[in-house]
């Protein structure tokens, strides 16, 4: 039986590229931020915890967008093209997050040799929670820059 | 159509699954191990450099083997592939991000609890040596979960 995606939110191709856009520099700003200048207590100055608040509400509207929708459905609920473009931007958002893996292990070269800045343990918390964050959200940010927009 | 991918290696099936599942565990838990028990001057010793050295090439080994190509050639060799070859490909890499975004979610939860109940966590150095595991898990991934999948009769090789 074929199942048909209903999803609780169908965003205008512009406003779901905006929200991405939102996504992919408030989420590494934020939280990047947060842990290189930490306020006296430890924890992100306001402007930066503003920004990750803003990252993780445009996420969870790019969660329940249909672009993510389609990115989560399952063979059947897909035709031909669907299916094809879902398995691209799966390929391409696996190519997108170990290539972020290696460039942040490349960094650790010279700032182990050069003394430079790294996260304490609550600062590599939240940077791999927002890596997470954001590689969760990247095939349905691939998805809706590889759409066209004729077909909104 | 048949794939006309030229392959540096072609393992026997049986050979490439034990040695997908030995390298890249290997390689993870030597990481650890390597961080978790550091010589007296506070440096990694050397039998872990070198059990690092063997995993970490065996991976590397693995990742041009015939086998894994599929997931090493851009996508504009697509028409090399078989439809079902393809297909197995996809849903390799489909289920190697759910994977990579579990792990990353399970070593926050990992770590968050080792904060609050004084569990072991590395220094810097040694969790740096942990990232490179993984991501060089996280690289080949795809290729694991197809080999891992791969139903052709052992006998066949």
């Amino acid at each position: 039986m074929d199942m048909i995606i209903n999803p609780p939110l169908r965003l205008k191709l512009r406003t779901a590229r905006l929200l991405t856009l939102v996504v992919l520099a408030a989420m590494p700003i934020g939280y990047l931020g947060g842990a290189i200048w930490p306020d006296q207590d430890g924890g992100a100055w306001l402007p930066f915890a503003v920004l990750r608040l803003i990252g993780l509400f445009a996420a969870v509207f790019l969660f329940v967008d249909v672009r993510n929708q389609l990115a989560n459905a399952s063979d059947a609920m897909l035709d031909e093209r669907e299916r094809a473009e879902r398995d691209s931007a799966y390929r391409s958002s696996h190519y997108v997050i170990v290539g972020a893996l290696f460039l942040a292990f490349l960094y650790t070269i010279p700032a182990n040799l050069l003394g430079w800045w790294f996260p304490d343990r609550d600062g590599a918390i939240d940077l791999l929670s927002a890596f997470g964050i954001t590689s969760l959200a990247m095939p349905g940010i691939i998805l809706a820059w590889r759409e066209r927009a004729e077909q909104e | 159509m048949v794939t006309i991918v030229r392959v540096p290696a072609r393992l026997s099936l049986r050979t490439a699954k034990i040695l997908l599942l030995v390298a890249p565990a290997g390689l993870v838990l030597s990481m650890v191990a390597g961080a978790c028990f550091l010589g007296i001057d506070g440096r990694v010793q050397p039998l872990f450099h070198a059990l690092r050295l063997v995993f970490g090439l065996t991976c590397l080994a693995l990742l041009i083997d015939g086998r894994t190509q599929s997931t090493n050639v851009p996508e504009r060799f697509d028409p090399l592939f078989h439809e079902r070859e393809r297909a197995e490909r996809d849903r390799a890499f489909r289920n190697s991000h759910k994977l990579i975004i579990w792990t990353v979610f399970a070593l926050c939860a990992l770590v968050t609890a080792a904060l609050r109940l004084g569990w072991w966590l590395p220094d810097v150095r040694g969790a740096i040596d942990i990232t490179i595991g993984l991501a060089f898990v996280a690289m080949g991934l795809p290729a694991i979960i197809l080999v891992r999948r791969d139903r052709s009769n052992f006998d066949e090789d």
